[in-house]
């Protein structure tokens, strides 16, 4: 099982390799793209479609929507490449690119069931633990998987991709555009929620 | 200071940043955390609990996007691995490290001599298969279109009792065309075995066993709340992720079999509206 701990980092460490070195190989793969190179494209899908497909099934919560959500993301993503200027690394911008998609398309389906969003503002009710209750040691993945698809969207964006997929609180807050403080506090919010459902 | 003061910096705590910063500030922090963790039972729990959500979290596996996926964007734009090329290759330990299916593997130990009758044997269990899910699908209470969406336990109003048994039931129907389904596929793939190379049969092995996992969990969630719509969309997805998988291993048996990329792209896309 591949877990969190095992993947690549967004920003590759490469120990010969400069951030100009990576930007500028960003730009090259994207004017590539830009320019129709038939195998640029599929590079660029090689790098993220993993990370980016676990973060969006886990914010849809299906593989019918985690499907077509990620099959949208890249084909925006190639009809966007023209905006990317090098500010921010290609997988940051993708992720972001990503998220926003995400987020949109959980928020819409959200307002066609007539009910609330949240935003990555929203603190939330903090469910209270019931004294002596814990967390077990050992989490049965479902119950996790079911306890992550019921936070908040913001703070579930922030989790899945600090805890779950291992990205730093800075890169967390270039891809959800806030500030590295809010992505801290909106990781400890989900950890606090997600206690909350898991403690018996 | 009280324990509320304290929460904020717990889940750092946790991380090990406030450890392994070397700035003074978060030496303070981190000395006063652990003061206050030494004296406060309530607080250490928390940091307990929070690592175990922590450790959970980094542990869950990492889900691999289909083939058809790619097939789909790449036809889109125009890259040869669409219209004009079906790589249709399984996912391997490798790619689910975070890059999906979709690498350029020589086909040519994978040639197969399988003939016509296997292949629409195939076909119509996955026929079969695919039909007894929606079948049980289309019975799910339209109460939440997704997991995401679902309001906690117990609130709104009760399934209908009837309506729940009916369910499972037709649960039980999908399940039995699913068991049909997979003895017939591995017996056509016990006789056609030689023809897989053995990566392609181990990766093929290790997703299903992930998959089986999967379905395994969910069954005993669903067996333990029969009425939850989520786990029974859990169950679900996990039964698709299969059918994906075996649709995929059909995509590439029939690859093998022509040697017709077009052809194979087509079923693909056919298989996976």
């Amino acid at each position: 099982m591949t877990r969190a701990a095992d993947r690549q980092p967004l920003t590759p460490r490469f120990p010969s390799k400069t951030a100009e070195d990576v930007r500028t190989a960003d730009l090259e793969l994207a004017r590539r793209c830009q320019n129709g190179d038939a195998t640029a494209f599929e590079e660029l899908y090689r790098r993220h479609a993993g990370r980016l497909y676990n973060l969006v099934f886990r914010m849809a919560g299906t593989a019918q929507e985690a499907d077509d959500l990620l099959q949208e993301v890249f084909l925006h993503a190639h009809r966007k490449l023209g905006s990317f200027r090098g500010d921010s690394s290609l997988g940051t911008w993708l992720y972001r690119l990503g998220m926003n998609h995400c987020l949109d398309y959980l928020r819409g389906r959200q307002a066609k069931m007539g009910r609330a969003t949240d935003s990555l503002d929203d603190e939330g009710v903090m469910e209270p633990v019931a004294p002596g209750a814990a967390v077990p040691t050992a989490i049965a993945r479902i119950d996790l998987e079911r306890a992550i698809a019921r936070l908040p969207e913001g703070c579930r964006a922030a989790f899945l991709l600090h805890d779950v997929e291992g990205f730093e609180h800075r890169e967390v807050a270039d891809i959800l555009g806030v500030s590295e403080g809010t992505s801290k506090s909106q990781v400890h919010k989900a950890r606090m929620k997600l206690r909350a459902m898991l403690a018996t | 200071m009280s324990c509320e003061q304290y929460e904020g910096t717990l889940s750092e705590f946790v991380d090990g940043t406030l450890q392994a910063s070397a700035e003074p500030a978060a030496a303070a922090r981190r000395d006063a955390v652990e003061a206050h963790l030494a004296a406060c039972p309530r607080c250490r729990a928390l940091v307990a609990d929070l690592r175990a959500v922590h450790r959970a979290a980094r542990d869950l596996e990492a889900r691999v996007p289909p083939p058809h996926v790619w097939a789909r964007i790449a036809g889109q734009v125009g890259t040869p691995g669409g219209q004009h090329r079906m790589d249709g290759r399984l996912a391997t330990a490798a790619d689910r490290g975070g890059a999906p299916a979709i690498g350029r593997r020589p086909w040519g130990r994978l040639t197969s001599t399988f003939a016509a009758r296997d292949l629409a044997i195939a076909a119509s269990l996955l026929f079969a298969l695919g039909a007894g899910t929606w079948f049980v699908w289309q019975q799910v209470p339209p109460t939440s279109p997704a997991p995401a969406a679902t309001t906690a336990p117990g609130a709104g109003s009760e399934p209908d009792p009837a309506l729940v048994q009916d369910v499972a039931t037709q649960l039980r129907l999908a399940e039995e065309h699913y068991v049909k389904a997979i003895a017939g596929l591995e017996a056509i793939a016990s006789a056609e075995g030689s023809t897989l190379d053995q990566e392609t049969a181990d990766v093929l092995q290790a997703n299903l066993s992930v998959i089986d996992g999967a379905i395994g969990e969910s069954r005993a969630a669903l067996e333990a709340e029969p009425a939850s719509t989520l786990a029974q969309q859990s169950l679900f997805a996990a039964l698709r992720s299969k059918v994906t998988l075996l649709q995929d291993t059909i995509a590439l048996i029939n690859e093998m079999r022509k040697g017709n990329e077009e052809g194979a792209a087509r079923i693909v896309n056919g298989l996976n509206p």
